[in-house]
Order: structure tokens, then sequence, then C-alpha cells
């Protein structure tokens, strides 16, 4: 049985910058918000690889793979880079894309009522809210 | 030393588990925790009572503590 865990008030979803990393500190713990074009995701502030704060990377997509001489661009919005090695992370889950190293950024549930985003701490996180 | 995981802000990176596999264990949902007297996987990271680390451990303990990306190790009180 899950245990009741508390929500915590986070901001508006207007004040939420589109495809940016709203850092803010929930009981004490650095995460960062994120508004996407369909989801709202919240995400933990260190990276797996060496514990980069994830906070001051960037929100974008990436490079799918593909056939020789094509590129592919993908999941725009929905990957968050590292700002130290650019390792990647899918931001619903927080696992690394293509596995490119080990672990996982940290995610945690996230819901939206009446224009109000709450963010609740649990592990390991659900990824995103409509 | 009495120490158990922070399960919210694990990133499962596994270097704990790779310093100490006796004293931590990385789960299958990717989460580390601590292992009981027995070398069992405590439940939620061991939180809060902890796992009691004995001397022999400490030093590799202590560097998990130093390396963890995700510092999620938690010491509590003797």
């Amino acid at each position: 049985m899950e245990k009741a865990v508390a929500e915590h008030f986070v901001g508006r979803v207007e004040d939420l910058p589109l495809n940016e990393i709203h850092p803010v500190v929930v009981e004490g713990r650095s995460i960062g918000v994120i508004r996407t074009v369909g989801r709202v995701y919240a995400i933990g502030n260190r990276c797996p690889h060496q514990g980069a704060p994830m906070c001051a990377g960037r929100v974008g997509g990436t490079m799918a793979p593909s056939e020789p001489d094509e590129y592919v661009y993908a999941h725009d919005g929905l990957i968050v880079q590292c700002p130290w090695h650019a390792y990647e992370f899918h931001i619903d889950s927080g696992r690394s894309v293509a596995a490119a190293t080990r672990g996982r950024v940290a995610t945690y549930r996230v819901t939206v009522r009446d224009g109000d985003v709450f963010c609740t701490l649990t592990a390991p996180g659900s990824g995103g809210t409509p | 030393m009495r120490i158990y995981v922070d399960q919210l802000d694990c990133t499962g990176a596994g270097q704990c588990e790779q310093l100490a596999p006796d004293v931590f264990a990385l789960l299958d949902d990717g989460l580390a925790t601590v292992r009981d007297a027995d070398g069992e996987p405590m439940a939620d990271g061991g939180a809060p009572s902890g796992a009691v680390v004995d001397a022999s451990r400490t030093a590799r303990v202590l560097d998990a503590i130093d390396v963890c990306p995700g510092a999620c190790i938690r010491r509590l009180p003797d």
C-alpha cells in the first residue's frame, strides 16, 4: 500500500516558463519543475553521473537512432541535458537516453488542479500529470 | 555508525554498491538500499532506523557517502 504523502504547492502553471527548468525547494530538496506543452514534470537536481545540478541544464530534444546520413531530432521538450557532461535524460522517467550512463535523475509526482501545480515526493516518481 | 539511503534522492548510480556490496544493494527498481545484519536488502532504503555499519566497513561506507552522485546516504546518530 502506498504511504500517505503530502502535496506541496510549487506555483501556478502560467508562471512556469515553457520548456525551462523552474527550480524550487520542497521539504529541503532541490527540485526542478518543468512545464512542457502537455504536462508538468518534476526532477531531482542531481545527475547520476557526477552529481551535477540538473536545474542548470536545459530542456530540449535528442537525436534518435537513424540510418547513416540521416539525422532525426526527436522528443523535443521532453529531454533534459546535464550542464556538465551533456548526458541526456527523459524528464518523465528520469532514465538516461540510450542508457548512456548508469542510474537516473530522480523524478517526482506532479499534480495540476485549477492551474495550481503541486509536487509530491514519492520514490520512484511516476512522471507528470496532464 | 548507522546509515540509510534516502530513496527520494537516490539516482541509482550504483557507486555505493560497487564500493561496499556487503553494505549496499541496488534493487530491481534502480534504487539503492542498505543491507540488514543478515545481509538482506532493507525496505525503504533502511529508513528510518538505518543499518549498523561495523568498524571494518566504515572506511568504504564513508567513501560511498563522498562519491554518491545523489548525496542520498544519510548518517544517523550512534
